[in-house]
């Protein structure tokens, strides 16, 4: 009796592992509350989101790029892209290109599969092209094969063959849309490809007016592309087909720099940290452009002092290399101009878009002045540019003192105003004054660096070199790309060293021109 | 029955290495085969005896236990006896005795259940006897009940009563032998007295003898091929904090606690740098920790360090084991109720952060909303201000630093009530005892306090002389309103008081918060910060925590050699987090309420239950046989570890409908709900074989499979063995006198750790209303590698220890080695493959090597007095052994042999000299980073002391770590906000008072030339000139920037003055005359010194997030028994 129970009493623990057979526990270590099930249209969602928003959900985040690019101050701390410090970058862009496979995959109809097909291309080449424009080479036809080739160490390609690749993918695009489907989960434009189709050409223009160093190159074949697709392919029409998220009042839904109601979480906009600079505001000063009233809020030094809020005078820039303790000391002082109310009170004040109409018209026009295209004449695409611009701003502001200063664009004004600013003058100059306007109408919009991207490309609008004050080493000029991520220097070394080498000498250094600007 | 008939030694010797872990896993099976040919022997008073050529002392032991008597006899004269041989089966006692005797210079005689030996042919004369009487009694002064009295040269012999007393006839000038088992036999003089008190010290090294290892099993620790460290409870019993592991702080050498100044924070414990199991009375519960245990039912704590300590406890234990055990029972026999309380009050602060006071809140010497860079203070000015008592701005306030210890006044006295009563029954059948546990903590901040109340019920039966039952069970329940206030980025109250406001206000002018009830503060600010009081009172993070445990062990003596056991353990909590502010102007607005949404200024209200239960059941066949000089001890068993974790969480979304509407009913938008579900299973088989030799070599096998759930199908199932030996020296060789015991050990194992639950999971990340009424989804950024097996670690350890000077002096040391390999590490890949990180078994692999040293003894040992002293030294660090080509990041500090807590950062550039180089007046900070020094200490130590005087008796506890860097946020970050008093001096003045923007900072700047760098950012080439720097800048803006130049990260090396108390305890006679059994009293301290380098901050938790000020702690204990 005594080893019967011992027999059995061994056996318990078998018994319960009997009990517990494989399958109970695939069961037990499946996740109930994460799904291996989704839509193409969640996955476009999580995506279109990410390259309209990611980059600007936060007020600080939002505004990092306007201090690169000159149009602000910030005066909660020495910002280093104020004073022209940049550093590294990271390659997160590529990684959101993971979901463009089971994107596509997930399509239910031969239409939907086209669309998300698009979809997928126009996404890699604006993701790439962002990535490109920061540090030259960059992993191309390897990248994004991490599962499926499992290439973890992607090679990189040179920065020609990733705007081949950019615009091959954007042709593409422009074929798959035009013979796709209108597709689920778009917040922008509500899955109408030929809206899409018509951001995808225009952005093509964006990539090639990027290449206008390189005409000369038989494999991109800059100007025939440009030429082929104003010619033949539908572009964006007016502001209604920017590329641009509307912001409302659900929360998380907020408009970056908006605080509401007043006295709620945005402490960034509250400390009144921002100045506008002389930048932005002498063009504007220099041509009576009353979008200033629409950008800016008097000094209310000024206006303690008697000036007017209808009068420029009362809206006094601030030289964005000054020392940080002269800004600081004007800054509260309260001697500045800071940017609009309507920015800080309204849920919406504006969409902002990554890619605007008015950015293709000044694109048009710039191709216009260097002859890449005939036929209407570059100031016909300026003044659209403007007046596109001017228009958006006055459809978006309410008509309040307070938001426009009393200083009201009316449709007559705009009409009449591009003539006041006509182009003129040598193509250099003419080249010059477009874009100018494209900075002016970028203010608070445009693709993440835009401004400090055509500074680069164009040296327009001249930012002042204070070389007591500049923190890019050497003081005397400023830089010229971001080194490359640390993430690739620690788990891709050969592959990077092999391209810094080819590019750079071996030096990854802020200060070397890569291939697109050469 | 042969030995070898069912562990065949052959079999063993034979086998190749690669074939020893297929003996492991046959070891259960061999037990199981043994059973069914092993005839039960039956208990009885008859002896059954079978030795050839042993000693009288191996011949009495046996006797002693297969029967009740007990044998009693001067050493020096069994040391003539001749060995024996015998062969009897159920014999009479008297029978065996007189077959040992036979041709002994010895007899003996009998005396109730005690035998005596004695010299033959020595005659019993001197018929003139005194009678003796005599009470013996305990250290604290308690009878002991059942000890032996012998007169030695008469051998005549009694045993004390149930009070403990006892009378005896002896002569003058006899000697009168007083011993009891576990207490230090004494031996006395008869001189005229008549009647004696006689105290017995407990037998220290007896206690330090036997310990507690896997399983609940008791051991004799020189048979243990590992390392173990005891801690009695009662060490931990006097001083009483809120956690009992500030108290194990130094303690066991290896053992490193790290104890938060933060209210309502646990101490983090780390073994040989890694966390360890905790197990409560055999049963390692999935959810308890040290918290759920009151100190006072600690009976004792026993560390197991080494592999083969805690294999039998599989993955779980791989970093080691804290075995708790509890109490069960009175002490002695009968009914008992014990008081302890512990109160403490806190008296000062071992580091409190300091800050300027000349200079208010503003920028560039302006007042304003943000910084504490404003105007000088204390000269006359005034400025527009608020107004505390009108709750409005006002012109011409005065700028005076009224507000220097706004922190300090801030707070109020924390105190520590911790009380505890037990009450306890121990009878022939069995004990019970019932604890009740109460702490109270107040913090150091208003609104702080948290209870903490423990019911504990333990006991055991003896159903029969074979059949045992023990049951423990546990409740414990904690709750605070209030444990918000800590660290930078939840702007706990440092980052209001000592951050980011300056001293031109009294905070105590603010305690009236409400300007506007539930609408505007009483507060200077508009921004960013708020009024440290309406956090204290409406921002509130409450917790509310139910833990219940309990466990039923069975044991069955199924005969002489085998003994079955059946543990259920289970667990369950039930714990709720609330974080809710009203809607009204608050300002510091971040902080991690559950979904990361921090504080709203619309008003916010979040709820998250967490509840889940483990359960831990084991069956264990043990077999224990002495045979010749062999001793056997063997086991099997299986468990079956299973848990589930459940969360519901809520959080309103865009703020509260009415002001103060806590509840998801609240909302505005519809809530934010997640939920979470977690579980995993483990079965498990195990064997143990150990076997000794004539006490002095010991050999100990272990082998265990496990089944987890986590790991894939094909990896699911996987064994791990393990090996350690124990020799004692002192058994073996003749050593030096002073040595009393030489042991060495040595062993070897393996442990394999599964994945974490859900790790194969590949699932989408979701996004419920990412955009209106669109949901997103992401596919999963990690890539899962193929066939991912356990994570393995292979770890040898050898080591040493002895008892010295008639074990005066005890020392152990212990070198371990434990190799990491086959690690499944969700590594870093580059971003360009689409993925962030990919899960795979890395080729990267390192070491984790140590050494630890215990040396204890009595310094000083004489009638009245006693020093004992302990000493703990150990240190441990990691070192990379392999690198995988491809997962292994490219630096310099990722390389074989380099450690793995290597501190990196970005650094200021210097010239070849050493000047700091500046861009535009500014120090420039490298884009590179590289290795500064190590995070880690090199050592950890503890000095414990207790010193004992008649009554009298006092502990200093003594502990550090020494080494190792540590990011100082609070000091560093100052010099940004411009509190740091290091900022206060003439150049600040000069910009602030005279307007000078002149601050030329020390170093050099570039005139010509360039310098290239590689990708490890060493120089390639370098033609840079340097001329000393003569840029001037704004001094404000140089200290932003420069703070406190390297000083931003700090040794973090510390020495405290952790625990005293002088503790004086009432001779029991006085105690008895006031009704009570005993009573003590302790002056206590906690916390009490503490000597650093490091800034402003107690570097004892080991990170540095604006730590809340160390308290020190004073106080006294109260003792009774009745």
């Amino acid at each position: 009796m005594k080893s019967k129970f011992l027999k059995y009493s061994l056996l318990l623990p078998a018994l319960a592992l009997l009990s517990n057979g494989c399958s109970k526990f695939d069961d037990i270590n499946t996740n109930p509350n994460a799904t291996t099930q989704v839509n193409s249209a969640m996955l476009a969602t999580g995506m279109i989101l990410n390259i309209t928003r990611g980059d600007i959900s936060s007020t600080k985040s939002f505004m990092q790029p306007f201090l690169l690019g000159k149009y602000l101050t910030w005066g909660e701390g020495q910002e280093n892209f104020q004073y022209n410090k940049i550093s590294r970058t990271d390659f997160n862009r590529i990684t959101l290109l993971r979901n463009i496979t089971p994107m596509e995959n997930y399509a239910t109809s031969d239409g939907l599969k086209k669309s998300y097909q698009a979809l997928g291309h126009f996404i890699r080449a604006w993701q790439f092209f962002m990535t490109t424009m920061q540090v030259g080479d960059i992993p191309y036809a390897d990248a994004v094969k991490g599962e499926s080739d499992a290439i973890l160490q992607p090679k990189y390609d040179s920065q020609k063959t990733v705007f081949l690749g950019i615009l091959s993918e954007l042709d593409q695009a422009n074929t798959l849309f035009a013979s796709g489907a209108t597709f689920e989960g778009d917040p922008i434009f509500a899955g109408n490809t030929d809206k899409w189709r018509r951001l995808t050409n225009s952005f093509e223009l964006h990539v090639l007016i990027n290449l206008y160093k390189k005409t000369g190159d038989a494999d991109l074949k800059v100007i025939e592309r440009f030429k082929d697709i104003v010619a033949s392919r539908p572009l964006m029409r007016d502001y209604n087909d920017n590329f641009a998220l509307a912001y409302n009042a659900t929360a998380g839904q907020n408009y970056p720099w908006s605080d509401v109601p007043a006295g709620s979480g945005n402490s960034f906009v509250k400390s009144n940290y921002t100045m506008l600079t002389n930048v932005l505001l002498d063009p504007l000063k220099a041509s009576n452009d009353k979008r200033l009233f629409y950008y800016a809020k008097p000094s209310p030094v000024k206006i303690a002092a008697g000036v007017s809020q209808t009068d420029m005078a009362a809206y006094p820039g601030v030289e964005p290399s000054d020392s940080f303790s002269s800004l600081q000391t004007r800054r509260v002082n309260k001697d500045y101009a800071d940017i609009n109310a309507r920015y800080v009170n309204l849920v919406n004040a504006e969409p902002v878009g990554v890619f605007n109409y008015w950015d293709l018209q000044f694109i048009l026009a710039e191709a216009a002045i260097r002859g890449w295209i005939t036929g209407t004449p570059a100031q016909t695409y300026y003044a659209n540019g403007i007046i596109n611009s001017m228009k958006f701003i006055a459809q978006y502001t309410p008509d309040l003192a307070d938001y426009n200063h009393n200083m009201k664009m009316d449709a007559a004004y705009i009409d009449a105003f591009p003539a006041t600013v006509a182009l003129t003058g040598s193509t250099e100059q003419q080249i010059a004054q477009v874009i100018t306007q494209k900075y002016v109408a970028s203010f608070l919009q445009g693709n993440k660096y835009q401004g400090w991207f055509e500074n680069r490309r164009t040296g327009y609008p001249v930012f002042k070199l204070n070389s007591t004050t500049n923190l890019n080493s050497p003081s005397t000029n400023f830089p010229l790309r971001w080194l490359y991520p640390s993430n690739e220097l620690s788990y891709n070394s050969a592959n990077l060293s092999a391209a810094v080498a080819s590019q750079y000498g071996g030096s990854d250094d802020v200060n070397q021109a890569m291939w697109l600007l050469k | 029955m042969n030995f070898s008939t069912f562990f065949t030694p052959g079999l063993l010797i034979r086998c190749k290495s690669t074939q020893l872990i297929l003996v492991m896993k046959l070891t259960a099976l061999f037990l199981f085969a043994c059973l069914c040919q092993v005839s039960a022997s039956v208990y009885s008073q008859s002896i059954t005896l079978k030795q050839k050529n042993v000693s009288m002392e191996v011949i009495f032991k046996s006797i002693e236990k297969q029967t009740e008597y007990v044998f009693l006899y001067d050493n020096l004269e069994l040391q003539n006896a001749h060995n024996v041989s015998i062969d009897v089966k159920n014999a009479p006692l008297e029978q065996v005795l007189n077959l040992c005797f036979k041709n002994q210079l010895l007899s003996y005689k009998i005396f109730d259940k005690t035998i005596v030996l004695r010299k033959k042919n020595e005659l019993i004369s001197n018929p003139f006897f005194e009678t003796i009487s005599g009470k013996v009694l305990d250290e604290n002064g308690l009878p002991i009940v059942g000890a032996s009295i012998m007169v030695k040269e008469t051998k005549a012999v009694t045993r004390t009563d149930a009070n403990g007393y006892f009378s005896i006839n002896a002569n003058i000038g006899t000697t009168l032998i007083v011993s009891f088992i576990g207490y230090t036999t004494r031996e006395i003089v008869i001189d005229s007295k008549r009647d004696y008190s006689i105290s017995l010290q407990a037998a220290t090294t007896e206690l330090t003898d036997v310990v507690v290892t896997a399983l609940g099993i008791k051991r004799s620790e020189k048979s243990l091929g590992y390392a173990v460290q005891k801690v009695a409870g009662k060490e931990l019993q006097t001083v009483k904090g809120v956690d009992v592991a500030t108290s194990l702080t130094g303690r066991v050498s290896g053992l490193v606690i790290k104890n938060s100044t933060e209210f309502n924070a646990r101490p983090t414990i780390e073994l040989r740098g890694e966390s360890a199991l905790l197990v409560i009375d055999g049963v390692p519960y999935g959810n308890m920790s040290l918290r759920d245990v009151p100190t006072d039912d600690i009976e004792s704590v026993d560390i197991l360090k080494g592999p083969t300590a805690s294999a039998l406890y599989g993955s779980r234990a791989a970093g080691g084991v804290m075995l708790i055990t509890t109490k069960k029972g009175a002490s002695g026999k009968g009914f008992s109720i014990d008081v302890n309380s512990n109160t403490m009050a806190s008296l000062g602060f071992l580091a409190i952060p300091e800050v300027q006071s000349s200079y208010g809140r503003g920028q560039n010497g302006v007042i304003d909303n943000d910084y504490v860079w404003g105007p000088k203070l204390d000269i006359g000015k005034t400025a527009r201000d608020w107004n505390p008592v009108t709750k409005q701005f006002e012109d011409n306030m005065p700028l005076v630093s009224k507000g220097k210890d706004n922190l300090k006044n801030f707070t109020s006295t924390g105190i520590i009530l911790n009380n505890n009563i037990s009450i306890a029954q121990t009878g022939e059948k069995g004990s019970f005892r019932i604890g009740l546990n109460d702490i109270y903590n107040k913090g150091q901040f208003p609104n702080q306090n948290l209870n903490m109340v423990n019911l504990t019920m333990a006991g055991e039966m003896k159903l029969s002389d074979k059949f045992k039952l023990e049951g423990h069970m546990g409740v414990s329940r904690r709750w605070a309103d209030q444990i918000w206030g800590g660290g930078y980025n939840n702007q706990g109250y440092l980052y209001q008081l000592i951050m980011w406001t300056g001293t031109e206000y009294d905070i105590r002018d603010y305690k009236d918060y409400w300007k506007v009830p539930y609408k505007t503060q009483n507060w200077m600010y508009t921004n960013w910060y708020d009024n440290p009081y309406l956090i204290a009172n409406e921002k509130l993070n409450g917790i509310q925590t139910n833990t219940v445990n309990a466990n039923v062990t069975a044991n069955y003596q199924i005969n002489q050699d085998f003994n079955l056991l059946v543990r259920l353990g289970y667990d369950n909590y039930n714990n709720k987090t609330t974080f809710r502010n009203p809607t009204a102007n608050i300002y510091s607005t971040r902080g991690g309420a559950v979904n990361g949404s921090g504080w709203n200024a619309k008003g916010m209200y979040s709820i998250e239950d967490t509840k889940g239960f483990s359960t831990n059941d084991d069956v264990i066949l043990s077999y224990k046989k002495k045979l010749n000089k062999f001793t056997i001890d063997a086991l099997a068993g299986g468990t079956v570890y299973y848990f589930i974790d459940e969360s519901l969480s809520g959080t309103t979304k865009n703020g509260l409908i009415s002001p103060t509407f806590y509840s998801l009913a609240g909302s505005v938008e519809p809530p934010t709900v997640s939920q979470g579900y977690s579980t995993r299973q483990i079965n498990s088989l195990y064997s143990r074989a150990s076997i000794g030799y004539n006490d002095a070599i010991f050999l100990d096998f272990t082998g265990r499979n496990d089944w987890n759930s986590a790991q894939p199908k094909a990896s699911r199932s996987y064994f791990y063995p393990s090996i350690g030996s124990s020799i004692v020296v002192s058994e073996l060789v003749k050593l030096p006198k002073v040595i009393d015991m030489f042991k060495v050990r040595g062993s070897w194992a393996v442990f394999k750790t599964a994945l974490g639950v859900y790790a194969t999971n590949r699932t989408f990340g979701t996004t419920t209303a990412a955009w209106n009424t669109l949901n997103s989804a992401s596919y999963p950024s990690s890539l899962l590698g193929n066939s991912l097996l356990p994570s393995a670690q292979r770890t040898y350890e050898i080591g040493a220890a002895g008892y010295l000077f008639k074990k005066r002096l005890h020392f152990d040391v212990a070198y371990f080695n434990k190799y990491y390999y086959n690690r499944q590490v969700s590594t870093s890949i580059p971003a360009s493959s689409g993925f962030s990180t990919t899960l795979v078994n890395t080729k990267e692999t390192y070491e984790r090597r140590g050494l630890e040293i215990t040396v204890d003894g009595s310094v000083i040992r004489n009638k009245d007095f006693e020093w004992y002293s302990t000493i703990n030294w150990s240190n441990q660090h990691r070192y990379y052994v392999n690198l995988d080509p491809i997962y292994s990041p490219d630096n310099l500090w990722v390389k074989k042999g380099e450690r793995l807590d290597t501190y990196t950062d970005n650094y200021w550039v210097k010239d070849p000299q050493g000047n700091v180089i500046h861009e535009s007046g500014y120090p420039v900070w490298s884009d590179y980073v590289k290795k500064l020094g190590y995070g880690e200490p090199d050592f950890s130590f503890g000095f414990i002391n207790n010193f004992t005087y008649k009554k009298w008796s006092l502990g200093i506890n003594i502990d550090g770590r020494i080494g190792g860097l540590m990011y100082n946020y609070v000091y560093d970050k100052m010099f940004d906000s411009g509190t740091a008093p290091e900022t206060d001096n003439e150049y600040r003045y000069n910009q602030v008072v005279l307007g000078q923007n002149n601050y030329v900072g020390q170093g050099v700047k570039v005139v010509s030339g360039s310098v290239t760098y590689d990708k490890y950012g060493q120089i390639t080439s370098d033609t840079r000139k340097y001329a000393v720097n003569d840029v001037p800048i704004g001094y404000q803006d140089y200290a932003q920037w420069y703070r406190g130049g390297d000083a931003r990260v700090q040794n973090e090396s510390f020495i405290k003055l952790r625990e005293v108390s002088l503790g004086y305890s009432l001779p029991s006679k006085t105690a008895t005359k006031l009704g009570l059994k005993s009573a003590s009293f302790s002056l206590t301290g906690q916390n009490l010194f503490m000597w650093t380098n490091f800034k402003y901050s107690d570097p004892d938790v080991d990170t540095e997030n604006l730590n809340s000020p160390s308290m020190r702690m004073v106080g006294f204990n109260l003792k009774v028994g009745f």
